[in-house]
């Protein structure tokens, strides 16, 4: 499964690099679920066994990514450990390909053009993206799987589709990027220019948390008043971006799942099955009561 | 009959309004259900946002209506003519469009999924950002014959449509999403299929002569016998494609990955295939006449049989390639 060459070639990476000893430390975090200061202690064990421990752990390379940033999180020297939690990441990713499986799209690279989850501009990127039919990156999607690595502009503007109108997603992304969007003769013209691709991807270039992106909305619909419909748009739009906010802390997305600016609950993946409940906090949408009562 | 008199009308029970008289009346957000409009003249009229679902509007005359935001799903508009008509952002999911007229109709972002579309005529719509997943244009012969010429269908989304036979000559496909669609004996001739994504598709016995493929993702494409005639292929995406007997004369593939592609037989003659990668390619019987394969990839490929006397494999990598006379080189 695991070639030992490319096990191998991950041990002497990581040896060799400046901050050999962190690297370790981390490594050895995640597998044992214990800090460990003691060098001695340390060096009784052998890193490429603690390699293949930590990848037998975790079956895919966003498991890995979750489970270092986890670690991270607990520690007080986080900006580093977030650097090196990265430089893990990246070097382990060698050793995550499947035999067997069933050729598909591969969406998820960490390469690519990540605006779109689309492979677009693979005329360099050949090289790296397609191996054997017999192997196949983990993280290519499985049509089965429930998990949303990343960004996909198709499925998510089918998904919006699906369950809201779009022009009216159209209008409350327009409100909450730009201005209250006001019916007249300009903002239609303004809105016609606007793709709702578009307004999808930088509303969520915009909002670095799903909290972010509901207050954003949340605002919007206050804005544009009549609610319900607005309301409903909004929720749609929540519901359907949800899920690339779960996987942030465990794919290869921009928001870099080690960035220690961000709060750390603000990147605790949230439960999927999770509805939209009204909270404590002032900045989180309150769907469940329409904004404005007319 | 005025916007008040339909809507007093339709909350007291009655719904068919069949050839109504309602040009031009206005009537944004009204809720209007199952409302039989058959033959009825809407021209100019504003159903901005009105509730639509389920509706029967066949005939009926919907020339520049503004239908934007209006919900059509499972309305049926058999025959209706919606020239120029406004649907930015509507919704007509699992519509009934046959043989309707959207020529120069604008759709931007609408939702056509599943949409009976078979004879439909899209001259000049504007299907910008619009999701026509498994929505059917089929071609049948004497029946329908849907026409989308020059129509944009820029990131449209056309995953699972049916579009056999149907005429896309010079159509702007471009980052547009047609994995799994059926395309066979489709006209895509000229069109613009730049940054496409085909994945999967089937393109088999298309016309694809002269379109721009420049980085598309045709992976695992069957295109058997079609034809790609001085097409633009430069950095496409063509592993494992399945595409014996493809014509790939004059094409520009520079940089193009073919590794692992079934080419049995095809035309690739003056092909510019500088720097391709044609790993363990299938290229039995392949034509190679002043193909310019400098700098390329063929490791593993097998060339049995290739006619390659003229080819330019200057830099090219042949190691494990099996040679036309069956050597292999080491």
């Amino acid at each position: 499964m695991k070639t030992i060459s490319s096990l191998d070639a991950v041990t002497k990476d990581l040896e060799q690099h400046e901050n050999s000893k962190r690297i370790k430390k981390l490594i050895y975090s995640a597998c044992k679920n214990i800090w460990e200061n003691d060098q001695e202690t340390l060096d009784r064990f052998n890193l490429q066994e603690l390699i293949q421990e930590l990848s037998r752990l975790n079956p895919t390379i966003n498991n890995l990514n979750y489970t270092l940033s986890k670690v991270v999180k607990t520690l007080n020297k986080q900006a580093e450990y977030a650097l090196i939690a990265s430089v893990i990441s990246q070097a382990m990713h060698k050793l995550y390909i499947m035999p067997d499986e069933s050729t598909g799209i591969l969406l998820n690279q960490p390469n690519q053009d990540e605006s779109t989850g689309i492979l677009l501009n693979q005329s360099n990127q050949d090289e790296q993206i397609f191996y054997h039919p017999g192997q196949i990156l983990s993280n290519y999607i499985d049509p089965n799987s429930q998990i949303k690595h990343q960004y996909n502009q198709f499925d998510l503007r089918q998904n919006i589709m699906k369950y809201t109108n779009p022009l009216r997603a159209k209008i409350v992304l327009f409100s909450a990027l730009y201005k209250k969007f006001t019916f007249n003769e300009e903002d239609w013209l303004k809105l016609k220019a606007e793709k709702l691709d578009n307004l999808l991807l930088r509303l969520f270039d915009t909002c670095p948390t799903i909290r972010e992106l509901e207050s954003k909305l949340n605002s919007a619909v206050i804005s544009l008043g009549k609610p319900d419909e607005n309301i409903q748009a909004a929720s749609a739009i929540i519901q359907s971006m949800r899920g690339l906010y779960n996987n942030i802390s465990s794919s290869d997305n921009r928001y870099q799942p080690f960035n220690s600016d961000s709060s750390p609950e603000t990147r605790t993946p949230v439960n999927p099955h999770q509805k939209i409940a009204l909270k404590d906090d002032n900045n989180t949408c309150q769907f469940l009561v329409p904004p404005i009562k007319e | 009959m005025d916007a008040n008199e339909l809507l007093t009308r339709y909350v007291n029970g009655e719904t068919k309004f069949i050839e109504a008289n309602l040009n031009g009346v206005n009537l944004f957000g009204a809720d209007l259900i199952g409302i039989d409009l058959n033959k009825a003249d809407l021209r100019n009229a504003i159903l901005i946002f009105s509730y639509l679902n389920r509706g029967i509007l066949n005939q009926a005359n919907l020339v520049c209506t503004k239908l934007s935001g209006a919900n059509l799903n499972q309305a049926s508009l058999i025959s209706a003519n919606l020239h120029d008509a406004n649907l930015h952002g509507a919704t007509l999911q699992g519509a009934d469009l046959r043989n309707a007229n959207l020529t120069l109709a604008y759709m931007l972002d609408t939702n056509l999924m599943n949409a009976d579309l078979r004879g439909a005529d899209l001259s000049g719509a504007n299907l910008t950002g619009a999701c026509l997943r498994g929505a059917n244009l089929r071609e049948e012969k004497r029946m329908y014959s849907a026409s989308l010429r020059g129509a944009n269908l820029h990131k449209a989304d056309l995953r699972g449509a049916d579009l056999t036979g149907v005429d896309l000559s010079k159509v702007n496909l471009s980052g547009a999403n047609l994995s799994e669609a059926t395309l066979r004996y489709a006209d895509l001739s000229d069109a613009n299929l730049s940054e496409a994504i085909l994945y999967n598709a089937s393109l088999a016995d298309t016309n694809i002569g002269g379109a721009n493929l420049k980085g598309a993702n045709l992976m695992n494409a069957r295109l058997e016998r079609s034809n790609l005639i001085d097409a633009e292929l430069t950095g496409v995406n063509l592993y494992g494609a399945i595409m014996p007997d493809a014509k790939l004369t004059r094409c520009q593939m520079s940089g193009a990955n073919l590794s692992f592609a079934r080419l049995n037989r095809v035309d690739l003659s003056r092909a510019n295939l500088r720097g391709a990668n044609l790993t363990e390619a299938d290229l039995v019987d392949a034509y190679l006449a002043r193909t310019d394969l400098t700098g390329a990839n063929l490791s593993k490929a097998n060339l049995i049989r290739a006619e390659m006397s003229s080819t330019n494999l200057t830099g090219a990598d042949l190691r494990g390639a099996v040679m036309p006379d069956g050597t292999i080189n080491d």
